[in-house]
């Protein structure tokens, strides 16, 4: 049996070791087994594609938590040296897509994480770097 | 001073771009062959299930666990997605197998150690493919063509130069394989029955 197992090995390892070198042989291989390579390639990158989307979108939901962070921290410092230019800053981008919105200071990251999807969150922080930058 | 081995895993953007950069349709052929080969290794199986099928699942999982970082890729470890992948199934299949209590004495990583080409000077080695040898030649006596495929297989020669070495049509290198496989799965069950 040892033996069997021995030269089964060594022809299936051989196998693949020639499948690893060879494309054109792999394809083969597969339809000696009863496997339709190309059916499975393209059931496989229809599966791909599907995945590779949801990473995109799970790049550009991280990507706009980390913006988010930053304006945040903007938005912390700034309220404590400006707080009427800040809240009224903020009103200006939200207002337009949200009229009953009010930025209360109070509850303002709560508030803002709530509409961020309505607002173009890069000329919020061109804007509050603007600011910033004036009260330097 | 604690040595600590770092992990190098990538970031999503970066596993993103890198796996953009592979050659998916040949990654595609070479796992799911892969995956059906070394499920080969465990014969039980192929009695409960379908192996053909079972080895799909395995090679298409692995695909998907790494595409949703659910299994991460240590780059450092793994240079090459293959091998990564490879390893996934590996993992994959061995946690089926568990799960369905096949009993397994053999793991593959022995397998491939134990089957190394035999160009060893270790005089036990050689007599031991000496054996081999002459036993593969006694198991495919009554067909001739068989063994001469078996053994260019042995030296790692495609089927296509199989083909020309043997001055025979490239199916009927193919059928030969088929044959070698379905003689080798007989004589196991011969001996296990």
């Amino acid at each position: 049996m040892e033996k069997i197992n021995k030269i089964e090995d060594l022809y299936l390892n051989s196998l693949l070791k020639i499948s690893d070198q060879d494309e054109e042989t792999t394809q083969k291989l597969l339809e000696n087994e009863g496997i339709d390579g190309v059916s499975i390639v393209n059931k496989t990158l229809k599966n791909i594609e599907n995945y590779k989307f949801a990473l995109m979108e799970k790049i550009a939901a991280n990507q706009e938590q980390q913006l988010m962070g930053i304006i945040m921290g903007k938005i912390d410092t700034l309220m404590q040296k400006v707080p009427e230019r800040i809240t009224a800053l903020i009103n200006s981008f939200v207002q337009p897509h949200a009229p009953a919105f009010r930025f209360k200071s109070a509850s303002y990251s709560e508030d803002i994480s709530e509409v961020f999807g309505l607002i173009d969150p890069l000329l919020l922080l061109d804007q509050l770097t603007a600011i910033e930058q004036e009260l330097k | 001073m604690e040595l600590i081995k770092n992990k190098k895993t990538l970031s999503t953007q970066e596993l993103l771009d890198r796996l953009k950069a592979e050659n998916w349709e040949k990654l595609i052929k070479q796992l799911h062959y892969y995956s059906l080969n070394r499920l080969k290794k465990f014969p039980q199986v192929g009695e409960r299930f379908n192996i053909v099928n079972l080895s799909n699942h395995f090679a298409d999982e692995a695909i998907r666990q790494i595409w949703t970082e659910e299994r991460i890729w240590d780059v450092e470890q793994y240079p090459s997605l293959y091998d990564f992948l490879k390893g996934a199934i590996d993992s994959i299949r061995s946690n089926f197998l568990k799960s369905k209590e096949v009993i397994t004495t053999t793991f593959i990583d022995e397998v491939i150690e134990n089957s190394a080409k035999d160009s060893t000077s270790d005089p036990q080695a050689l007599l031991e493919a000496k054996e081999l040898e002459e036993m593969v030649m006694q198991i495919f006596s009554s067909d001739p063509e068989a063994f001469q495929v078996f053994d260019c297989l042995k030296n790692e020669l495609p089927p296509r130069e199989i083909s020309i070495e043997l001055n025979i049509p490239i199916n009927q290198v193919y059928n030969a394989v088929k044959r070698i496989e379905r003689k080798l799965t007989e004589l196991r069950k011969n001996i296990t029955q």
